[in-house]
C-alpha cells in the first residue's frame, strides 16, 4: 500500500503542494478501504502512473491557464507559476494568437513564445501537439534544458576573474540612454547572477512533461540572458563609466527572447521531422504492401 | 464495444452530477458510492475513475469528509457528505441535464432514432 502511494505521489509533482498532500491523504484513506474489501490496489486503480493521471486530470484548475490569479487595480497579479504546470504553459502557447499573457510571478504581462513562434512563421498554430512532442528526441530536450545552464555558467564564470579587480561600488541602476544612474556594493551583482542561476539549476528537472521541461528551460534561458547582460553592463561600467553600457539590459532581454525561441522550437522542430519522417515511411510502407 | 465506448465518453461527463446526487441526503464512504453507482449498469465506475472526482469534488469544496472508526477493528473510513455548494451544484446539474436530454430526446426522435 506504501508503495502504491508513493509512485503515485511521484507523479503528481506538477500539482501545488495543497493539492498534493489532499490527493495523497484520500488515496491512502480509499487504499485502506480497497484492503478491507479485500481487493488489489493495483487491478482497482490501475498502475500508479495512469491513476496519478486521472488525479491531475481531475484536480486542474477549471480557470483558464490564460487568465491571471488575481487582479490589481487592473493590472494581472500571479503567484502560481512557479508551481503549475498549466499556468507555465501560457508563454508557450502556439494556439493561441494573443502576443502578451499575464506573467508567471508578479504583476504584469509577459509573451508568449508559442503565438510569436507562429508570427515568425516558424511553426504552426498546431505543430506542436503531444504527438509531435512525444516524437522529441531526449537528447534535444536535454540539450534545451542544459542552454539556459550554460548562459548562467558563463556569466558566473566571468563574474568570478573580474571580481579582484572590480571596484567596492559597481553600476546598478542606468537611465533611459544606458548611462549609469545608481551605484550599489559589488555584492548585489551576486543577486543579479541569482536571477540567471536559481532558475537554470531549476530547469534541469527531469520529473515533468516534456512540455513543461521545454517551457520551463525557455524561461529560465530568457532570465539566464537578462541577468547575464546586467552583470555584463555592471563589469563594462566599472572600466568605462561613462559608456552606455546600460543599453546592453535591454538588448540582453531581446536576445534572451531569441534564444528562448530557439531552446523551444528547435528540439520541437526536431520532433516534427521524427513525426514527419514517420508518416512519410508509413506512406511508404503502404505502397509497398499495395 | 463501440457503443460501450461511447458510453463510457458520455459517461465521464455526468459521473461528477451522478455522484453528487449519490450523496443528496445521505453520506457514503467510496465503495459504498461505487456500489451505489453500480446499481445502474450504464453509471458502473472503477475506483479509480471515482477516487480522483471524490477528489476534485472535495477540492471544489462541492463535499465535505470526515473520518469514521470501521466497526470491524479496520482503518478508519474517510465518509463524504454534500456541501451547501455541493447541493448548488446538484441543483444546476440537475437542470442543465434535464435541459440537455430533453433537447437530445428530441433530436434523436426527429431522427428515428429514438422511439
Amino acid at each position: 500500500m506504501k508503495s502504491y502511494l508513493r509512485a503515485v505521489g511521484a507523479h503528481l509533482g506538477s500539482l501545488s503542494r495543497t493539492d498534493r498532500l489532499l490527493a495523497l491523504e484520500g488515496l491512502e484513506a480509499q487504499l485502506g478501504e480497497l484492503l478491507e474489501a479485500g481487493l488489489d490496489p493495483r487491478e482497482a486503480l490501475g498502475a500508479p502512473e495512469d491513476y496519478a493521471g486521472e488525479l491531475l486530470d481531475a484536480l486542474a484548475s477549471d480557470a483558464p491557464a490564460d487568465e491571471p490569479h488575481l487582479r490589481v487595480l487592473g493590472l494581472p497579479l500571479e503567484t502560481r507559476g512557479p508551481v503549475s504546470a498549466k499556468v507555465r504553459s501560457r508563454t508557450w502557447n502556439p494556439e493561441s494568437p494573443r502576443l502578451v499573457v499575464p506573467r508567471l510571478l508578479g504583476v504584469g504581462w509577459t509573451l508568449n513564445l508559442g503565438a510569436l513562434a507562429v508570427r515568425l512563421r516558424l511553426i504552426r498554430p498546431d505543430d506542436a501537439t503531444n504527438e509531435v512532442l512525444d516524437q522529441i528526441p531526449e537528447r534535444s530536450v536535454r540539450t534545451a534544458q542544459l542552454a539556459p545552464l550554460l548562459v548562467a555558467g558563463a556569466t558566473a564564470g566571468a563574474l568570478a576573474l573580474m571580481w579582484k579587480k572590480m571596484p567596492d561600488r559597481v553600476a546598478s541602476g542606468f537611465d533611459a540612454f544606458g548611462r549609469q544612474n545608481r551605484t550599489s556594493s559589488k555584492i548585489s551583482m551576486l543577486g543579479s547572477l541569482m536571477l540567471g542561476v536559481a532558475p537554470a539549476i531549476w530547469a534541469l528537472r527531469r520529473q515533468a512533461s516534456t512540455e513543461d521541461r521545454l517551457v520551463s528551460a525557455a524561461s529560465a534561458t530568457t532570465l539566464a540572458t537578462v541577468s547575464a547582460s546586467a552583470v555584463a553592463a555592471s563589469l563594462l561600467s566599472a572600466r568605462g563609466p561613462r559608456g552606455r553600457w546600460g543599453l546592453l539590459v535591454p538588448a540582453g532581454a531581446l536576445l534572451g527572447i531569441a534564444a528562448s525561441l530557439g531552446v523551444i522550437v528547435l528540439p520541437l522542430r526536431a520532433g516534427l521531422r521524427h513525426a514527419w519522417r514517420n508518416v512519410a515511411a508509413s506512406r511508404e510502407h503502404t505502397g509497398h504492401e499495395r | 464495444m463501440a457503443a460501450r465506448d461511447r458510453t463510457a465518453q458520455l459517461r465521464k461527463g455526468v459521473l461528477e452530477l451522478a455522484i453528487l446526487a449519490v450523496l443528496d441526503g445521505d453520506e457514503y464512504y467510496s465503495i459504498e458510492i461505487i456500489e451505489q453507482l453500480g446499481a445502474q449498469p450504464a453509471l458502473t465506475a472503477t475506483p479509480g475513475t471515482v477516487y480522483p472526482l471524490l477528489a476534485r469534488l472535495d477540492k471544489a469544496d462541492k463535499v465535505t469528509t470526515r473520518w469514521v472508526e470501521a466497526g470491524s477493528g479496520g482503518p478508519p473510513r474517510k465518509y463524504y457528505s454534500l456541501t451547501d455548494e455541493g447541493r448548488a451544484a446538484l441543483q444546476e446539474g440537475a437542470a442543465a441535464w434535464e435541459a440537455l436530454s430533453g433537447a437530445m430526446g428530441e433530436l434523436l426522435r426527429k431522427g428515428g432514432h429514438l422511439s
